[in-house]
């Protein structure tokens, strides 16, 4: 009895756990507001000058998922323009994975959008788009037409890993204790990626680039701040490969800025105290993930 | 005693509960590491109509002492069920013969349109004696009177009325045009005609 009543409260629980999951990954529950995207302003505007014939409004529901248009007393030549702004009300960066627009009736209406794919929107950030309804000679009189236009929208939910994880990966491997997160053959291929820098250069055996990393990575007993920069921005190199700095910013610079300006301070024997402002600038992004 | 161990339902239990547990916790990271949202933009599109129809019309013949146009060329007319056209059926038209049609015309519709003209076509192919000319009044918003002088009380001799506009006349929903058409006949053979007047509109803008 003991144990049935055991298993019911261990498959609620489980239950629980994979409900609660999909409605949070469907954005049905929000925790802390991680990753939320939505609409916050829509405006609307459209061709006539002369004369208000016809009207365009447009709402946006209250999840802010949804904007709803409608257009009435439509006429061939009739254009309108719906506005309206996207707002990452999450704390992670998201980006626009794609955008579908879904017209059933092609002959009588052209919907053009704002294609927001690939751009990101940090915590708070903002982005603004058109969507232009343009009613064309065929389409019928006393018709109504519908449109569907869907943009996807992913989550960053992987970080920047500081310069103590990536010590830890190649560590694991060489000197057998403890254990890694990423694989070696992962490993090994950040590793040849990065390779293609003029800074760095990794050769010889798995083993050999592992520890020509860790090296890096460990710096000398007396570091030079050049020491420090290239370990820094091995590890920001390493994130970077990883895809983990896609949408974060440290600054006001993406991580591809700051490996530039760190490999042009480097490659130009600049003074330490540009060798330290790089250094910190990568150091200040491999610690956004905040462990 | 091992081998109590093993076979220990409660074991077993356990290590089934521990499997599902890690079931669903791989399942609440793999949601979680892939979240995704779509936003969407929907719209429903309404359109209007525009519509051109006869809401009134009169045919004028001379008049006076000595002429009896009526009894020497009979007219019967009509506006067709779906107020589109007028036809007229005008029997011994001769030399000289003269008629003016008058056609009050509406924009019943929810969109503007522009009265572009008035088509006049006969059920004959030799149409070369008759000289057509169509004269045009408005728009006429609702509330204008348009009656004095383009409509009531009009006689033959005063079409075309003076204050006529170019085509094509700009209707609005509700506006009214009046479209005055004479026919002249300069033939010599006695002919039965009949004649379709049909307003053509050009849609807005």
């Amino acid at each position: 009895m003991k144990k049935l009543f055991a298993t019911l409260i261990l498959t609620m629980i489980i239950l629980t756990a994979i409900g609660y999951s999909y409605a949070y990954s469907n954005s049905g529950i929000h925790i802390n507001s991680n990753c939320d995207i939505e609409f916050t302003t829509v405006t609307t505007t459209d061709n006539e000058i002369e004369k208000d014939v016809a009207n365009v409004h447009a709402q946006i529901t209250p999840d802010g998922n949804t904007i709803q248009t409608y257009i009435s007393n439509a006429y061939p030549c009739y254009q309108a323009h719906i506005t309206y702004t996207i707002q990452n009300t999450g704390n992670k960066p998201t980006h626009f994975t794609n955008t579908t627009i879904t017209n059933p009736n092609p002959e009588a209406l052209e919907i053009t959008t704002t294609n927001h794919t690939c751009t990101w929107l940090q915590p708070g950030e903002t982005t603004e788009g058109t969507t232009t309804v343009h009613i064309l000679q065929p389409a019928k009189q006393n018709e109504q037409y519908t449109f569907q236009i869907k943009i996807g929208v992913k989550c960053q939910t992987e970080y920047p890993r500081t310069i103590g994880f990536w010590k830890h990966q190649f560590a694991s491997y060489l000197c057998k204790s403890g254990k890694p997160q990423i694989d070696a053959d992962t490993l090994e291929n950040y590793l040849d990626q990065i390779s293609t820098s003029p800074i760095y250069e990794f050769n010889g055996s798995r083993k050999n680039k592992f520890q020509q990393a860790l090296n890096i990575l460990e710096m000398p007993r007396r570091p030079t701040m050049e020491d420090k920069l290239k370990a820094q921005l091995l590890a920001l190199w390493l994130n970077y490969v990883a895809g983990w700095t896609g949408g974060y910013k440290y600054k006001g610079y993406t991580a591809e800025q700051i490996i530039q300006g760190s490999e042009t301070a480097l490659h130009n024997h600049q003074p330490n105290n540009i060798y330290e402002y790089w250094k910190n600038m990568c150091d200040g992004f491999n610690n956004l993930g905040g462990w | 005693m091992r081998r109590y161990r093993r076979n220990n339902p409660i074991n077993k239990t356990i290590g089934i509960s521990f499997l599902l547990l890690m079931l669903a916790l791989s399942i609440t990271g793999y949601s979680y590491s892939h979240w995704q949202e779509t936003i969407y933009i929907q719209g429903t599109i309404k359109t209007g109509y525009w519509k051109l129809v006869i809401d009134s019309e009169k045919l004028l013949v001379p008049v006076g002492p000595g002429i009896g146009f009526n009894d020497t060329h009979p007219i019967y007319y009509h506006v067709t069920p779906d107020n589109q056209s007028l036809i007229a059926e005008c029997q011994n038209v001769d030399y000289n013969w003269t008629i003016a049609i008058g056609l009050l015309i509406k924009n019943t519709g929810t969109i503007p349109l522009k009265l572009k003209n008035v088509e006049i076509t006969f059920n004959i192919t030799d149409t070369t004696n008759f000289t057509i000319t169509t004269h045009y009044y408005g728009p006429f918003p609702p509330g204008t009177n348009f009656n004095f002088p383009y409509w009531d009380g009009i006689k033959f001799e005063e079409v075309p009325p003076a204050g006529d506009s170019p085509s094509p006349i700009p209707l609005d929903p509700n506006d009214h045009a009046i479209t005055w058409t004479t026919i002249n006949y300069n033939g010599t053979q006695p002919l039965n005609i009949t004649i379709t007047a049909t307003p053509i509109d050009d849609p807005y803008p």
